[in-house]
């Protein structure tokens, strides 16, 4: 695994919430971390990705948390513009919930939004957040519907303590 | 078959627990032993993963093919491929002999399979009477989800068969499963009652659960019955005479030689709650896709060079077995590995030691899909049902031949279409789950209604 994939992983987890094994687990047929990684690399200008990743990195490096490495990205100083990097972490966001890239920013390379697959939507995370499934696709059994769903830490490893609306 | 469906965190640790289980070696090897789980290799990567399913998938391949006893039991005394005969999954059940018109009970194991009338005046045979993978008369001829028949180059509807062994069959008589009273009275007896087939053991040195679904093609004037592993079959086809039920067949037996284009293996380990998908093929059968068109040499099975037919589309209807159809055109949309091709020169040149003509070397491992993410109990997590299928899709091409390719919920995958599988009592999921077989929706009433409920 290049130390990009690795660095966009442990930043996902951060920005996210869910944990690095859940996002690419060591046994992965779908396998869509290097392809969500290729997908913002192709659509993203190298010098903002980088950045993030190396401020990812640093922080990693450093043991800061995970909330608090979030925080740092995700933080706009002041009145200022939202800078560039902070976009992309929350196109990258997006990304991994929802399946769809929103480009952060207008420029040459914006070619509007899309799902990027019928993987990415299917198991982006936000389903399971909602401990339901995707709109047409659902692996449960027959009758799934008459059952309490799954608790919310099956389903992403994060426990429903504290988690306004969710089941545990 | 008593323990209720259950819940389980999230995916990593179990299929890591499974892999600290000491598994026997996994060198190639004829042997009619049915390997009770994979061995698996450290480190493992999806890829090392499914190179020791696909082991499995051979060991299996061999061992239900070993030639067998007249009990079933298999011959230790010979090696697979000396001579083609008889083999081990064939003295199996077939589904027909467990759900019995009006729900009676299933013979016992070891009773001989009873003939429908027209074929008993015949000399004696294996009874093909499918032709698709759905059972009852209307869909006798077609496969998954009214795809159509497969169709030879003789102009001839294949046909199929499911058997299942001695452990399911047990798991299905001694829990009543092969009625619909019986299901009924199953899940109401105990609360926490809910089907749950045997899983192979390793510890206990016992083989779980295992079903087979096999399609034969019917041999004509230019095929080699050297080429295949050949039957002589009963060919039976149910009469219809309801115009509304679909085009008017004369019930008829033939008996005709039949050889094997088609094999699924599907085992349950404590390794794969969602079982093993294994899928072989006549190295014959069809080109892939990917294949440039002029390089299709063939002949092939179910693929003409000089046809202009459309590729992977089911005859127009009626579908009538009974009446010679245009031959199919049919490809592999989902072309092999290199690792699965290498697998399969290995042991087809391993049969070759026994017999350098052996009928089973020219059989295919296809691929093998099983559960990446798996429980480490043999229950199925409600969390992950499915277990994470890898390969996300597998289609064999005589048994899902118009739903192969890699679109979700419309492509073949095995674990994704039979986790859709339910009693007769679907009153809740507990009670409707099937455990990945759709036989069970074959149980008729003991009054005589045969219609699901």
């Amino acid at each position: 695994m290049s130390t990009d994939l690795v660095n966009f992983i442990g930043l996902s987890s951060a920005l996210i919430g869910i944990s690095t094994e859940h996002l690419a687990p060591t046994i992965d047929p779908v396998g869509l971390p290097p392809i969500f990684l290729d997908y913002v690399c192709a659509r993203v200008p190298p010098e903002a990705l980088n950045a993030l990743l190396s401020q990812y990195a640093t922080l990693a490096a450093d043991h800061v948390p995970p909330d608090e490495i979030a925080r740092q990205v995700l933080a706009v100083p002041g009145q200022q513009k939202v800078p560039d990097a902070v976009l992309v972490a929350r196109s990258i966001m997006k990304l991994w919930l929802l399946g769809v890239w929103y480009p952060p920013f207008a420029g040459p390379k914006f070619d509007g939004s899309a799902v990027v697959s019928d993987q990415a939507y299917i198991y982006s995370w936000a389903w399971k957040i909602a401990q339901a499934h995707p709109m047409g696709y659902s692996e449960s059994f027959f009758g799934y519907w008459n059952s309490t769903p799954p608790s919310l830490e099956a389903l992403t490893g994060v426990s429903a303590n504290g988690q306004q609306g969710a089941l545990s | 078959m008593r323990t209720e469906v259950s819940r389980r965190g999230p995916l990593g640790c179990a299929l890591i627990s499974v892999l600290l289980s000491p598994h026997v070696s996994a060198t190639p090897s004829l042997s009619p032993q049915i390997p009770f789980d994979a061995s698996f290799t450290e480190p493992a990567t999806l890829s090392s993963l499914q190179a020791n399913f696909d082991e499995l998938s051979w060991q299996t391949f061999i061992a239900l093919n070993w030639p067998a006893l007249d009990d079933g039991k298999p011959n230790t005394g010979v090696t697979i491929g000396k001579q083609d005969g008889a083999t081990v999954w064939e003295s199996w059940k077939e589904s027909y002999q467990i759900f019995r018109a009006k729900g009676q009970t299933p013979l016992p194991w070891d009773a001989p399979a009873t003939l429908p009338e027209a074929c008993k005046a015949l000399k004696p045979g294996r009874l093909l009477q499918q032709m698709g993978k759905v059972p009852d008369v209307l869909d006798e001829f077609i496969q998954p989800f009214e795809s159509g028949p497969l169709v030879d180059q003789n102009g001839v509807y294949t046909r199929n068969e499911i058997v299942i062994n001695q452990s399911m069959f047990d798991g299905i008589v001694s829990n009543g499963l092969y009625s619909i009273e019986g299901q009924q009275k199953f899940f109401a007896s105990n609360p926490n009652n809910t089907v749950a087939f045997s899983c192979s053991s390793a510890d206990k040195k016992e083989v779980g659960a295992v079903m087979v679904k096999a399609s034969w093609k019917v041999l004509g004037p230019n095929d080699s019955r050297q080429d295949f592993h050949t039957v002589d079959a009963l060919v039976y086809t149910p009469g219809n005479s309801d115009p509304g039920k679909g085009p008017i067949v004369e019930e008829s037996c033939v008996s005709e030689p039949v050889g094997l284009v088609g094999l699924h293996m599907v085992h349950k380990t404590a390794s794969a709650a969602q079982w093993v998908w294994s899928t072989f093929e006549h190295v014959k059968n069809v080109p892939e896709k990917t294949t440039p068109v002029t390089q299709r040499a063939g002949p092939y099975l179910f693929y003409n060079a000089d046809s202009q037919s459309a590729i992977n589309q089911p005859p127009p209807r009626p579908w009538n077995p009974a009446v010679k159809a245009t031959p199919s055109q049919i490809v592999r949309e989902v072309p092999l590995t290199e690792a699965t091709k290498t697998l399969n020169a290995t042991y087809q040149a391993l049969l070759r030691t026994a017999n350098p003509q052996s009928v089973w070397a020219n059989y295919q491992l296809i691929s093998t899909q099983w559960p990446s993410d798996p429980p480490n109990d043999c229950q199925v997590s409600a969390a992950n049902p499915l277990g994470s299928p890898a390969p996300s899709f597998l289609a064999n091409a005589t048994l899902e031949t118009y739903i192969q390719g890699t679109v979700p919920q419309a492509s073949s995958s095995c674990m994704a279409c039979h986790g859709n599988a339910a009693t007769h009592v679907t009153e809740s999921p507990r009670t409707s789950f099937a455990d990945f077989t759709y036989l069970l929706e074959r149980a008729q009433s003991t009054s005589g209604q045969g219609a699901k409920q």
